[in-house]
């Protein structure tokens, strides 16, 4: 193809059908935010955009059977309005207030954020600590994918070309009510993250009972940290714990060096964010 | 090159035209005429392209033409057809709140849809509300100074277009 | 004084009430800027207009082979490829907009395209141009040119390209542009007297302008022949060099400056000019070039990177006996205003102080980096950064106060600065801006967190207003009275944004009592506008203000003396308020101003005048050991900070910021207000985000997302102290504020983080990461 082209279909089956025909020759948007700098950067040729935009049955947040469920194309400052997600998963809404800015969160959609698999995607992280299942769509049906699966690399995913994003949903347990995010950024805002860190906890008797713990831009992919999660399982909380599980995080992350920081400042600073939001959780 | 036809409402008025499929709602405008509308980076980085879109502040360089197609736009042109618009405006000139003016347009936008919904900010909101907003002459003290200053006292009046 | 008088004079003085200088009156061009009406460079269109692209460089160090643009040329819709080969003048020298020819060291070579069998010099240097029926098919020519590099090692960095046998970056045989020296005392003597001496060496980034609005313009060819190139810049005396370019005569290149959306010095070479008005020359169409932000980010100028080693020495009492500073100043790929940077960091390299051993060198070396020139602060930025640094930790060693060892060594009226020996004649408002500054931040603020430390600095700092002496600058102002009492104001004056055209009208008002809304202001077109010189080195409101002042009060005597007569009474009993010719304290008499004007066209008398005023002239100092004037005058400045600093993740935030200024005269105290807001803002940038990296010439940060400028959300508010001396040589004792307000800011704040955590930043930008690194420095051994 050596000219771009468009389509605004105004059902989910007729993306399907689009992406079942034309496979990779489709490129499917909903806010543009990362896709049209792309298209100036020439990263996507011309392809067939395919605008999911305009598919209500995309655009929802709503609790069902004890889960919660986000449609795919759900604005960041949709998720900043919504009650649900300001009570009920604080991590969820905390990243969504620290994304890009405004203008940009009127726009760019959960995901759009997650198929295009930045390390330092805002809403990758508090998802993964939510244990977030995708489901993924496609002319021969349906299939899950657990969120912390799904990045396969810097910019790629277990997305197959002829698949879409539907909808992000996790547990609504009480649990998600205990959780902190923190983003470290060069600036107050549009600031692509240094790092970023979500913390869920929940502590029984002065002991970790259930702890997890995701980072961005740290690593290749926003990463869950099992280790660390492991080592914190059942612990007594004190100083100690503290020092030890911030050197499992230090351990942990495997960040680059960049423009905006190194790969020690990072290490350095991920035991810090660590140390911040354990504390903010144990207080 | 072909386009696609698409039919919207730009500052109240009905505009068909043709955009083609990869182009941004900031060229588009452009090249329809709005050269109100900036261009300062086309990365989605400044701010200067802020238009509303169906009552929401964005930034058009990275919003597709198409994605304009049976909305609602309003622009720095279309601020002086509403009451909250013009205050605005207004307010701006009164506090000295432009200097080199390009990030103006842009800045006005992002004010007006969120005061449109948030009445009663405090700096602190409206610092926040703008941030997207890149001003590089003025340090921004006058503009938050501006939209404060009109926020105090927000309101409608009849004939007001309702964007 | 009886009481009828008394009263008659607080009529006259409500009356004066309508006069506008010293008023914040909105500018004439703020209300088409928020409508969204006013047309900068790229809003503009013509019929049958073509798109232009530059093709350029991949490589920051390069033997251009060949050009082959044959590719290109054929593609559908591309309507002209030139290179080096089609300019008629490809190589000639920089002129920065004065008539002046200033000898050897201070003109540079301006190429405008690389050359084949010559060296490509920085990454993005131009190297061929396109003209097509739309942007997508220049764009896609440009690709299709197919240029052929011998890659050469180059040179990146200042102290290695001084080297002996360092790689060549030009034709000439040495990397060297030029040094200045400037001693004074004895420095071996006064560093023998000193209780303390300390070294440091700072290293200063290049930075970016990030003006909002891209280099922009078009050109096209008017009825007779003549190139028209209407283009956002600071300096439309550029026609002359275009033609130049061109080998046409100067009379027939015409520029019209839109109003600038953002300047700060980055528009102040030429940009798009020589290319468009090449391919409007060759198309016969007009063509439109705007650059994107990567290429803007690539391609224009950027502030100098220095090097700057200080060594200071102190008595236990805080008197500074001795200060000695080398600059290195890395120029990047060409010359251009290179060697006026270094003689301004020169002058400024002892700060306000009276330091009796004085020895400064600097040395402005060629690199393969983007080339650096001008931009707000101009290399006395630079050396505030170092000399407001290294006193403070003179303060912190011997247990000072910053604003005691301020007072101690800081300047008064009548002194002169301790590099060049400049008396000093106006009023130096020193230490007293700096106590206002400092007292002006208030009760500290207490920290509520044990990571956040919090911290305090100060720092003061001169800097000129005008351009150097030496270069006989001049600025020429006209105004007419029209017969309905409206006034019109002419000037070649840009408008970079910061009211310049607003203030000559402002001023015009003021003199002939006319409401501002009956004044019209036609600016900046070089053909049509009396020149009024460059919109750089904070010289507007000094030169064109004192210019159109001159105009102004030629045409209010005229109408005076023909007032007196029809009145009756001395000419200095009159006074222009409020469209009325009055006579001072007895308000029954008075003429209207359309009266007064109809009795001078019936006799004959032309109510306009064209005056020019002219700056101070001194001969070109000696510049191995610089003495004497070099600048009109000076701004005295402070700014302090208060900062709080996150001890865990090294983030610095700015609390408070004071700036502090005589400014002379607020002629428009808003306007004033939003240079010294807006300066202080983006020295946080300066300070704390702003780095344009290059590694091995080729930049790292080509978009706004990578360049961090300061947000709404990370710029606290600006409290800003006007002192109005009256002693400025501009008009109603005016100074310049234009650059100074971006002065003192950096150096406040990199104090005010040594306040907090005691480390000391000496290579910007003060990152979280260089914080963190002092602050932990075992964790990073590891």
């Amino acid at each position: 193809m050596n000219q771009f082209r468009y389509i605004f279909p105004k059902t989910k089956e007729e993306i399907l059908k689009i992406l079942e025909q034309e496979k990779s020759e489709a490129c499917i948007v909903a806010g543009c935010s990362n896709v049209l700098p792309y298209i100036k950067d020439k990263i996507i040729p011309p392809k067939l955009l395919l605008d999911i935009s305009g598919i209500e049955e995309l655009n929802y947040i709503k609790k069902n059977e004890g889960n919660l469920c986000i449609g795919a194309t759900t604005t960041i400052s949709d998720l900043i309005s919504s009650k649900i997600i300001r009570e009920e998963c604080s991590v969820l809404y905390q990243a969504a207030e620290d994304f890009a800015d405004p203008t940009v969160r009127n726009r760019a959609t959960i995901g759009g954020n997650l198929t295009d698999a930045s390390p330092a995607a805002d809403m990758a992280i508090p998802l993964l600590v939510l244990d977030a299942v995708l489901e993924v769509e496609s002319m021969n049906g349906k299939r899950e994918i657990y969120l912390k699966d799904f990045f396969l690399g810097p910019r790629k995913t277990a997305l197959r070309d002829d698949e879409m994003i539907t909808s992000i949903k996790f547990k609504n347990d009480p649990i998600n009510k205990q959780g902190y995010f923190i983003k470290l950024g060069l600036r107050q805002s549009m600031a692509i993250s240094v790092a970023t860190i979500a913390l869920i906890l929940e502590l029984e008797k002065n002991k970790v009972k259930d702890v997890r713990i995701a980072m961005g831009s740290i690593a290749p992919i926003p990463l869950r940290l099992f280790k660390t999660e492991e080592f914190l399982k059942s612990k007594e909380i004190n100083d100690e714990l503290l020092e030890k599980a911030i050197n499992k995080v230090r351990e942990e992350v495997n960040p680059i060096s960049d423009i905006r920081a190194s790969q020690e400042y990072r290490r350095y600073v991920s035991g810090v964010l660590f140390k911040r939001t354990f504390e903010k959780l144990t207080n | 090159m072909e386009g696609y036809p698409i039919e919207l409402t730009i500052n109240g008025e009905k505009i068909c035209a043709k955009a083609q499929p990869e182009q941004s709602l900031l060229k588009f405008l452009r090249e329809n005429g709005f050269t109100e509308v900036k261009c300062g980076c086309e990365k989605g980085d400044c701010g200067t392209c802020t238009v509303i879109m169906n009552r929401k502040a964005i930034k058009s360089c990275i919003t597709l033409a198409m994605q304009a197609n049976g909305k609602e736009i309003l622009t720095a042109k279309g601020l002086e057809k509403q009451a909250l618009g013009r205050k605005l405006q207004e307010s701006f000139v009164k506090y000295g709140a432009i200097q080199c003016g390009f990030c103006t347009p842009g800045m006005l936008m992002a004010a007006k849809a969120y005061l449109d919904e948030n009445p009663e900010p405090n700096k602190g909101e409206i610092r926040n509300a703008i941030s997207g907003n890149l001003c590089r002459c003025t340090g921004y003290k006058k503009i938050v100074e501006a939209i404060y200053d009109v926020a105090e006292e927000n309101y409608r009046v009849e004939g007001d277009i309702n964007v | 004084m009886t009481w009828q008088r008394r009263i008659i004079e607080w009529k006259v003085i409500l009356m004066s009430e309508f006069k506008v200088i010293g008023k914040a009156i909105p500018r004439h061009d703020a209300w088409a800027k928020v409508k969204g009406e006013l047309k900068y460079a790229d809003d503009f269109s013509l019929p049958e207009m073509l798109y232009a692209k530059v093709c350029r460089s991949k490589y920051p160090a390069a033997k251009l082979i060949s050009v082959d643009i044959s590719k290109a040329k054929s593609l559908k819709g591309v309507k002209a490829v030139l290179t080096a080969r089609d300019v008629p003048r490809n190589e000639t020298v920089t002129k920065f907009g004065q008539s002046t020819d200033v000898r050897g060291g201070f003109e540079g070579l301006y190429r405008v395209l690389a050359e084949e069998g010559k060296k490509i010099r920085f990454t993005g240097e131009p190297i061929a141009l396109v003209a097509a029926e739309t942007e997508e098919i220049a764009e896609k020519a440009c690709s299709l040119i197919e240029v052929e590099y011998e890659l050469l090692p180059g040179v990146f960095d200042p102290e290695e390209a001084m080297k002996p046998g360092a790689y060549l970056v030009g034709e000439k045989n040495s990397n060297l542009i030029n040094e200045f020296g400037c001693s004074n005392g004895d420095i071996e003597k006064g560093f023998a007297e000193s209780d303390l001496i300390i070294e440091d060496r700072f290293e200063i980034p290049f930075i970016d302008h990030a003006y909002l609005e891209p280099e922009a313009g078009i050109a096209w060819l008017d009825d007779y022949g003549t190139i028209n190139i209407r283009v956002s810049t600071q300096v439309i005396e550029h026609f002359r060099d275009v033609a130049d370019v061109l080998n046409l005569p100067y009379n027939k290149v015409r520029y019209i400056g839109t109003m600038i959306g953002g300047g700060f010095g980055g528009k102040e070479d030429i940009t798009v000019e020589s290319f468009l008005a090449l391919l409007a020359l060759k198309t016969k169409k007009p063509v439109r070039l705007v650059y994107t932000r990567e290429e803007s980010l690539m391609a224009h100028s950027k502030k100098h990177a220095f090097i700057e080693k200080y060594k200071i020495g102190a008595k236990k009492n805080g008197e500074i006996m001795a200060l000695e500073a080398h600059y290195i100043g890395n120029a990047g790929a060409y010359t251009y205003l290179s060697p006026w940077v270094g003689l301004y960091a020169t002058v400024s390299a002892a700060g306000p102080y009276k330091i009796p051993n004085v020895k400064i060198k600097t040395q402005m070396v060629l690199t393969n980096n983007i080339y650096a020139s001008a931009f707000r602060g101009f290399g006395a930025n630079q050396a505030n950064i170092g000399y407001e640094s290294i006193i403070d930790e003179l303060a912190v060693k011997l247990k000072m106060d910053p604003l005691e060892i301020r007072k101690i060594n800081c300047m008064h009226t009548g002194d002169a600065l301790s590099t060049t020996k400049q008396v000093i004649k106006t009023y130096v408002a020193l230490p007293e801006v700096a106590e206002k500054a400092w007292a002006g931040l208030g009760e500290p603020t207490v920290s509520k967190e044990k990571n956040i430390k919090i911290g305090r600095g100060l720092a003061i700092g001169q800097m000129s207003y005008g351009r150097m002496t030496f270069l006989r600058d001049s600025s020429r102002c006209y105004v007419k009275l029209e017969n309905d009492g409206s006034l019109v104001v002419r000037s070649g004056i840009p408008d970079l944004g910061g009211g310049q055209a607003s203030l000559l009208s402002q001023i015009a008002a003021n003199e002939l009592g006319v409401p501002m809304e009956k004044v019209k202001i036609y600016n900046t077109d070089s053909m049509l506008t009396p020149l009024a010189g460059t919109t750089t080195a904070t010289r507007q409101t000094y030169m064109s203000g004192n210019a159109v002042l001159k105009a102004a009060r030629e045409v209010r005597n005229r109408i005076l003396n023909k007032a007196a007569e029809v009145l009756n009474v001395n000419p200095d009993k009159l006074d222009l308020i409020s469209e009325k010719v009055i006579v001072k304290y007895d308000e029954s008499e008075y003429l209207t101003l359309t009266k007064a004007i109809q009795a001078c066209n019936s006799a004959g008398i032309e109510l306009y005048s064209e005056a020019q005023f002219n700056a101070p002239f001194s001969e070109i100092p000696d510049l191995t050991n610089m003495k004497g004037m070099t600048f009109p005058d000076f701004t005295f400045g402070a700014q302090a900070a208060e900062v709080a600093v996150d001890i865990e993740t090294g983030q610095v935030k700015v609390l408070k910021i004071v700036s502090c200024y005589d400014v002379g005269k607020a002629l428009n105290p808003a306007c004033v207000e939003g240079q010294m807001e807006g300066g202080s803002i983006q020295g946080i940038g300066y300070a704390l985000s702003e780095n344009y990296e290059l590694q091995k010439g080729v930049p790292q940060t080509l978009s706004f997302a990578e360049y961090l400028i300061p947000t709404a959300m990370d710029s606290p508010e600006v409290e800003t102290i006007m002192i109005e001396s009256g002693g400025g040589l501009g008009p109603y004792g005016a100074k310049g504020i234009g650059e100074p307000s971006y002065n003192n800011i950096v150096p406040a704040i990199l104090n005010a983080i040594y306040d907090a955590v005691g480390v000391r930043i000496k290579s910007l930008p003060a990152t979280p990461e260089k914080i963190i690194r002092a602050l932990k420095s075992d964790y990073f051994k590891k």
